[in-house]
């Protein structure tokens, strides 16, 4: 228990430092930010400045801002949209469940592909196999997404018809009442399977591509780790005690070598919850990622910083999780 | 222990200049040697600096490779295919696009922003890390402290969401997203050169550093910064293709420079709509990020089998 | 020999190296006979774990069986399918290793081990061979609890104080001896016939490698069990085997029963090796050691492979390689110079 007490202690400062980056993002504007923003709409008098300044509460002093902006967010008011005239907690929510589903299915994804795939190349060192293997996880992690995502589209919407290539559900499929708001688990409550499956092949593309540079990243930590752990006396004695090679590999060696992917896969869940940006802009997913593009452009500030800190967030919430995982995989540590 | 000091310094005071610089060249030769037979023994390593290399030449000499120029439309030759496409010809071997400009032109010009973003904010990162990183391991304590907090901090924001949140505020332009991206990959060579200096710092050349009374600022610069430039050289190498895969994001999301100035990423979000009948429009360019990237890759890859042979599996 | 149950002919396992390759057994023969403790001796690097890792077919990358044969009741192991060497490794043939730590694995309980073990083999008494029976949950569950069951007794019987907590716990709660009676359980569940010892007490304190020996010497007459210990330590060799094999550079330089070799040694090499461990009786005297290195197993010298450190060593040596052949009842040597 004082280990997880500690751990939740750690992220303080990280969240302190969270919520004054995003607060320092309206400030980092060259010049005044209301006139950028404002400057959008075309001619605007002095007076509405002032009047979107106060609203703001940018006539305060720094310090009194940052404080109020930091209960603010702890109260749960979040501001409101300069767009969209809406408070920025109603905007954001409409697009959270796209994003999760989506993130989700992503990080399966990416396990079910990264694992299995490190693990054969281990057991398969220096094979032909193998090298394959290595060679395809590095193009994965070389390859821009939006080219992939490209690419899938023009091969299985465009060319072969197989998939289809955008949003979350076709037209003419009635889509499930909103419970969670996650597509899948709505239809299914419904008991809706034409809904499911439409939603299943919507996913395919978006998820293939916002997991493929997660899935390489776990192949070659699989990989190096699987390679540590084979080595071990504990898997020669097991084989020596006869047990079957393919429970040697999965229940002697990957359950130690689980232990460091968790950790690697949750440090690099960054780069994952970023491609949320390229991937839904690409599949036009009405999620958090295209809600974050559309109001930089329009320097809708309020709901960038929001949506910004939901990301980071996430990723803090996501490496304590993985950090509790740790902890349960390897007993060394167990509290 | 004074009598070799000073027998030392007779040695290095009876080297002519001369002599010193034959020394330290004839060394910098046998080093370069001995890490070219090991880098050389990686064949796709190999490859990989080759790509890099090519992309930098091309970069380089754009105008002297190419008759073509990339911003000027030309109507009378919108969209032609590629030349192995029915079709194609040779005046526009990777076709042209919807004005008329020509692919491989633009892909060519592409290649010297993402190339200077890449290297640039790398070496500065690299730079500012190192500093950081030095400074973080070595005196540990509070600023370690401080610095390390800053970096989990940091961490914890998606790259790109923070890049692009960046761009957002400061203004499109190539400076502002040199900044942007700056903002956040500084951390990576910190990181990896505050843990190794935490290893140096044991080890025995420093303690000899210290015992003959050397000064803080000498053991770092002087004697730990020559024994962790390896993995440096390493990291960085593996950043630029980390850092040209965030510029083509960042121009995909059409917030990169400014167009009509070509870049990769920008290329491939303007041909997107017609994917589904010019497809070369887009693919092309994405083809030369994924090359880039890859070659960088491999070519980190092999330096650091060949640099650094602890950081082998 | 009737009695004979393990029988080790010209065994060949060779390491392919950057260097070169390491022929880490060179034609290795020898022969253990039912309920028989049979010792390897050597220092590290002359094959003899190689040689027991062989046995079991358990040579890693880049280790490789090249010749020879395992005769186990008579069958050869080295011919033997991957499925059907796994039915004799853990039940027939079972192995204990040098560090009890690095041996259990760390993320399943010390209790689930064994069990597995058990399970693997029926426990050697469990019923419910048909695999259709085997997928029925209540005889599946039964057999857990059978295999639980027995479990514990052999945690009893290796000597493991308050068995039933024990066997929830993890092997880092363990100590360093109980890690290795822990070891000895899981490889004494199924009652092998023949047990393969590893270096088994290197890792421990002095007082607990007593223990341990004590404790595999009682069972091993309780179970009737033929051993293979390995070891560097001459001492162990005289408290526990009947007979002596001594390994040096891949190959066998003598064997012989184990008072011949401790009183009667024929090869300069086990003279060495006798003259280098410490006396009380002659205290005053400092400890000899066997000049020089043991070749590398890529490059060795040409004829007897000792003659580069061997005090009696002469031309003939460098041109002739030494056969192994009885001197007398049961005792062979590899020695022109013994045989001369």
């Amino acid at each position: 228990m004082d280990k997880i007490l500690q751990r939740l202690l750690h992220t303080i400062p990280v969240l302190i430092g969270i919520s004054l980056i995003v607060f320092s993002l309206m400030h980092l504007t060259p010049g005044d930010p209301v006139e950028i923003m404002l400057g959008e709409v075309g001619y605007v008098s002095q007076e509405d400045i002032e009047l979107m300044r106060a609203e703001l509460g940018l006539d305060r002093p720094l310090i009194e801002q940052y404080f109020s902006f930091v209960a603010g967010i702890l109260r749960g008011d979040w501001g409101t949209s300069l767009r969209a005239r809406v408070p920025v907690k109603a905007l954001i929510l409409e697009r959270l469940p796209a994003t999760i589903e989506l993130t989700i299915a992503a990080i399966v994804v990416s396990l079910i592909i990264g694992i299995p795939a490190g693990v054969l190349s281990a057991v398969r060192r220096y094979s032909w196999l193998d090298k394959l293997g290595t060679l395809v996880a590095l193009v994965g992690i070389s390859m821009p997404q939006f080219w992939l995502g490209l690419t899938l589209i023009l091969v299985f919407s465009v060319g072969l018809h197989l998939l289809p290539g955008g949003v979350r559900l076709a037209f003419d499929i009635p889509a499930p009442p909103t419970v969670t708001g996650l597509l899948l688990v709505d239809s299914i409550l419904a008991g809706n399977w034409t809904a499911f499956w439409g939603t299943m092949r919507h996913l395919a593309l978006p998820a293939l591509t916002l997991g493929a540079p997660m899935s390489a990243l776990t192949m070659r930590v699989t990989r190096s780790s699987m390679l540590e752990v084979i080595r071990q006396d504990y898997v020669t004695f097991a084989r020596a005690k006869g047990v079957k090679e393919m429970a040697v590999v999965i229940k002697h060696a990957l359950r130690n070598a689980l232990i460091p992917i968790v950790t690697v896969v949750a440090l690099n869940m960054g780069s994952l919850l970023g491609g949320n940006m390229i991937v839904e802009r690409i599949f036009s997913w009405p999620g958090l990622g295209q809600l974050v593009v559309d109001s930089i452009r329009t320097y809708d500030y309020p709901v960038v910083q929001v949506s910004v800190m939901i990301y980071a967030l996430t990723y803090v919430a996501m490496n304590l999780i993985a950090d509790l995982l740790y902890m349960r995989l390897n007993p060394r540590v167990r509290i | 222990m004074d009598k070799y000091l000073a027998r030392a310094e007779e040695f290095v005071i009876t080297e002519t200049l001369q002599q010193k610089l034959l020394r330290v060249l004839r060394r910098t030769v046998s080093n370069i040697q001995e890490f070219w037979r090991l880098y050389r023994k990686n064949h796709l390593a190999v490859i990989g600096g080759a790509i890099v290399l090519a992309f930098i030449l091309l970069a380089i000499f754009a105008p002297w490779v190419t008759p073509h120029d990339p911003v000027t439309p030309n109507f009378r030759a919108i969209r032609k295919p590629p030349v192995w496409m029915k079709g194609g010809s040779w005046t526009h071997p990777l076709g042209t696009d919807h004005l008329g400009r020509d692919i491989w032109t633009r892909i060519i010009y592409g290649a010297r922003v993402s190339l200077f973003i890449g290297f640039v904010v790398v070496g500065f990162a690299t730079v500012i890390g190192v500093t950081l990183g030095l400074i973080s391991g070595y005196y540990g304590g509070k600023i370690d402290a401080v610095i390390q907090r800053v970096i989990d901090t940091l961490l914890a924001f998606p790259y790109l969401i923070l890049a692009t949140a960046l761009v957002g505020v400061l203004g499109p332009g190539l400076r502002n997203i040199v900044l942007a991206l700056l903002y956040k990959e500084w951390i990576y060579p910190c990181r990896v050169v505050r843990s190794e200096v935490l290893v140096a710092k044991e080890q025995e050349y420093v303690e000899a550093a210290r015992t003959v009374g050397a000064g803080n600022r000498h053991i770092m610069f002087r004697e730990i910064l020559p024994n962790v430039l390896a993995s440096t050289v390493v990291v960085s190498t593996l950043r630029v293709g980390s850092v040209i895969l965030m510029e083509a994001s960042l121009s995909f999301l059409g917030l990169g420079v400014e167009p009509p100035t070509p870049a990769w990423g920008s290329m491939v979000a303007e041909g997107r709509r017609f994917i589904n009948t010019e497809w070369w429009v887009s693919t092309l360019p994405g083809l030369a990020i994924l090359l880039t990237v890859l070659g960088i890759n491999l070519m980190g890859e092999g330096l650091r089998d060949a640099l650094d042979p602890k950081l082998r599996e | 020999m009737g009695n004979c149950l393990l029988e080790v002919k010209d065994l060949k396992t060779y390491f392919n190296t950057d260097n070169g390759v390491a022929k880490a057994v060179d034609g290795v023969s020898f022969s253990v006979a039912h309920g028989q403790a049979v010792g390897i001796v050597g220092e590290s690097g002359c094959g003899k774990s190689v040689t027991a890792r062989s046995i079991m077919r358990l040579v890693d990358y880049p280790g490789k069986i090249v010749g020879g044969q395992v005769l186990f009741r008579g069958e050869d192991l080295l011919s033997k399918s991957e499925k059907e060497i796994r039915h004799v490794r853990g039940k027939e043939i079972a192995m204990i290793f040098q560090d009890p730590l690095s041996t259990l694995n760390p993320v399943l309980t010390v209790g689930d081990q064994i069990v597995e073990a058990i399970e693997l083999h029926h426990g050697g008494s469990l019923p419910a061979d048909s695999p259709l029976e085997r997928l029925n949950p209540f005889v599946r569950r039964r057999m857990r609890d059978e295999a639980w069951q027995r479990a514990l007794q052999m945690m009893e019987q290796v000597g493991i104080p308050a068995p039933e907590q024990r066997m929830n716990e993890y092997p880092h709660q363990f100590s360093g001896g109980m890690r290795q009676r822990v070891m000895i359980a899981i490889a004494l569940s199924c009652s092998p016939a023949l047990l393969i010892a590893d270096e088994p007490t290197t890792a421990l304190d002095v007082t607990v490698q007593a223990q341990i020996l004590e404790l595999m010497k009682e069972l091993q007459r309780k179970l009737n069990m033929a051993v293979i210990l390995i070891t560097h330590d001459l001492g162990v060799v005289a408290e526990f085997c009947d007979r002596v094999i001594v390994m040096y550079a891949g190959k066998v330089v003598e064997a012989g029963p184990v008072d011949n070799i401790l009183f009667d040694p024929q090869h300069p090499y086990t003279a060495g090796l006798l003259k280098s461990i410490p006396r009380i009786e002659d205290r005053h005297r400092p400890i000899q050691t066997i000049p020089g290195m043991v070749p590398e197993l890529y490059n060795l010298p040409s004829g007897c492979r000792f003659r580069t450190r061997c005090p009696m060593a002469d031309v003939r040596c460098a041109e002739e390689d030494p056969p192994l052949v009885d001197v007398s009842h049961d005792h062979q040597v590899s020695c022109l110079q013994a045989i001369a």
